[in-house]
């Protein structure tokens, strides 16, 4: 039998039979005119490589993990990529006997275009803050190293198991898996990561976003823009030590006996002309630009009152226009963003804003 | 409950405005003020702008501002009003000449003949220094040339087609105002209002090298015109840019000569000396 391989699939491929294992299946209902239906998507692979699939029909008994032979199948492209499909006509067949090692290839990101869609994925990038850790699994001590993973579009946080890194040199990571936590993307790696000492790239000091180029979580990125809205909550908050919630009241209702702090925060709409963003900006932040010291916050002796500190935000940040570094997330209201470093814009700056890629930089 | 996206506010420059004609209809049972879509095709509510105030006029309800960007004027017009006592007030205080951020709802009116009226009335006045009028143009400039970029790339397109221009790069939105553009202002001279954007967030260039230039268009232009047709723009642009000049300076020199009655444009970007 003459069987073809996933790297020689093109949308001409027709009458052919394909020997691959089911990388991935997920089962997703539809509803039309028609009525409910179900098909299956995922990912199939080879010695070859890797390619999604979608099977508008599957027998029931096929699991994730099986090598299937198929027949009738058809390729075509979707999305910019290419995809097979199975339906009604195609045969597949399980060969539980055979074994199979798949070629593994994943696509290379930007930091900024990791999205859940696609969740093994090779990233580039500079390692930076490196923590050493020790944990036990199934009885035995394994090493786990959390770090930054930074490129010239964001930075994300990254977990290797079982794999030594060193910071501040630069890697290629091939396989490396995207998940979501607390809106914020991460990435980790294991024993089945291949890691490459690349050759250093530049990283711009201050990745600038224009706002609706944010489209999902991305850590480390500039926003620039006016703002247009201040919420009214935000100022010189009193927060318990213990929960760190504010409250109004002299202590914390559910922690009477803990101690109670001064603590600055905002929360502001940011406008570009691309479009708006919710932010929020605490202490660090906000003591830089309101130019307020630890010793000013003393609760018993307050320097400030509740109003003098929301008249300094007010004079601080409406309108600007400011520069803002820190971590876009996502949550159920859609995107927001945590505001770490706060600047002025300069004067030369300027016509970085109005520049398209593209034009010569005087 | 949904919350409800806040609508973000348009930075687009007067001339932007001055110049738009079409106001959506109003959804039955909405309440509030209809779209306004501008040449760009942009769908305007809630605008933001940045200038100087170059007129006032306060009466006991109403308060009229005329603010300058670097295109021409908008006109605010700020009622009292219960819920923004501060508004007017505010609005009362501004000197001639100050510089002022102003967001606000965009407000038509339509006259007997036909005539459109836009004016704007501030949700929020905030003072502004010269950096902040300087952000306020270098976005807008950014805005505005995205646009028309993505309106150009649209009109290249056998029949338009919204993903074709997403897949280049440019977001929805930018592919919903190319569209909204060919709807409703199909004729309007995009090229125009990219010169006049351009020449306007320049810094004042060398004038013995513009006056250079210009002679070089014009030279140009007299010796490649065909008779009944005219010089074909491609052209300039192409002879202009073997002479060093950006695509955007070459547009701008024709929107002068245009000005100064030099060139007239025989048919859509075909001209001819006068
Ligand atoms: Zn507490």
């Amino acid at each position: 039998m003459m069987v073809v391989k996933i790297d020689k699939l093109d949308e001409n491929t027709k009458n052919e039979t394909i020997v691959v294992k089911i990388l991935s299946l997920t089962e997703k209902e539809t509803k039309s005119e028609k009525g409910e239906g179900v098909y299956h998507y995922g990912l199939i692979g080879d010695e070859t490589g890797t390619m999604p699939y979608t099977a508008w029909a599957l027998p029931a008994t096929i699991r994730q993990g099986d090598v299937v032979e198929l027949r009738n199948f058809s390729v075509k492209k979707y999305n910019d990529s290419l995809r097979l499909y199975l339906d009604t006509r195609t045969d597949v067949i399980l060969r539980p006997e055979d074994k199979m090692d798949v070629k593994r290839v994943y696509k290379e990101y930007k930091i900024k275009n990791l999205t859940l869609k696609d969740q093994y994925v090779t990233v580039s990038g500079k390692i930076t803050d490196v923590i050493e850790k020790k944990y036990e699994k199934d009885g035995q001590q394994k090493d786990v190293s959390y770090c930054s993973l930074e490129d010239d579009t964001g930075s994300i946080r990254l977990s290797l198991f079982e794999v030594k890194i060193k910071p501040d040199k630069f890697y290629k990571l091939e396989g490396l898996r995207v998940s979501e936590f607390k809106g914020r993307l991460r990435l980790s790696g294991g024993d089945r990561t291949k890691i490459l000492e690349i050759k250093a790239f530049e990283i711009p000091e201050r990745k600038i976003f224009s706002i609706f180029e944010v489209t999902g979580p991305v850590d480390s990125i500039t926003l620039t823009g006016f703002v247009v809205y201040l919420g009214e909550k935000g100022g010189l908050v009193r927060r318990c030590s213990e929960c760190r919630k504010s409250t109004d009241d002299i202590k914390c209702p559910d922690h009477p006996d803990a101690e109670m702090f001064l603590d600055l925060y905002a929360y502001f709409t940011l406008e570009d002309g691309t479009g708006d963003i919710p932010c929020t900006a605490g202490r660090t932040p906000l003591m830089d630009i309101l130019n307020i010291k630890d010793e000013d916050l003393n609760l018993t002796k307050p320097k400030y009152s509740k109003n003098d500190i929301i008249t300094k935000i007010e004079e601080a940040l409406m309108p600007g226009p400011l520069v803002f570094t820190g971590d876009a997330s996502s949550g159920s209201n859609g995107i927001s963003f945590r505001v770490r470093k706060i600047q002025k814009i300069s004067e030369p700056e300027l016509r970085l804003y109005s520049q398209l890629p593209g034009d010569e930089i005087l | 409950m949904m919350a409800r996206k806040r609508e973000s506010s348009k930075w687009v420059f007067s001339k932007e405005l001055k110049d738009t004609t079409f106001v959506e209809e109003m959804p039955e049972n909405e309440r509030g003020k209809p779209f306004v879509v501008t040449p760009l095709g942009t769908r305007i509510k809630r605008i933001l702008i940045a200038g100087i105030v170059t007129a006032k006029n306060s009466e006991e309800n109403l308060t009229k501002l005329t603010v300058a960007d670097n295109l021409g004027s908008f006109y605010v017009s700020v009622f009292k009003n219960e819920y923004q006592p501060g508004l007017k007030e505010e609005a009362d205080s501004l000197e001639i000449n100050a510089k002022v951020v102003i967001m606000g709802r965009v407000n038509s009116f339509k006259t007997e003949e036909g005539v459109l009226y836009l004016n704007i009335n501030p949700e929020k006045i905030m003072h502004g220094d010269s950096l902040s009028l300087a952000y306020w143009a270098a976005r807008a400039t950014f805005v505005v040339r995205r646009k028309i970029l993505a309106i150009q790339e649209m009109k290249k397109l056998e029949s338009p087609d919204k993903q074709k221009i997403t897949a280049m790069g440019y977001s929805v939105e930018e592919a919903e105002c190319a569209l909204r553009h060919i709807d409703h202002y199909k004729t309007y001279n995009v090229t125009e209002m990219l010169a006049a954007v351009m020449s306007s967030s320049k810094m004042p260039s060398d004038s013995q090298e513009e006056s250079g230039n210009k002679e070089k268009v014009m030279i140009f232009i007299k010796t490649h015109s065909d008779p009944q047709k005219g010089c074909r723009y491609e052209d300039i642009i192409a002879y202009m840019k073997d002479n060093g000049m950006e695509q955007a300076d070459t547009d701008e020199l024709l929107n002068q000569l245009g000005a100064d009655g030099d060139i007239y444009e025989v048919s859509l970007k075909r001209y001819k000396a006068v």
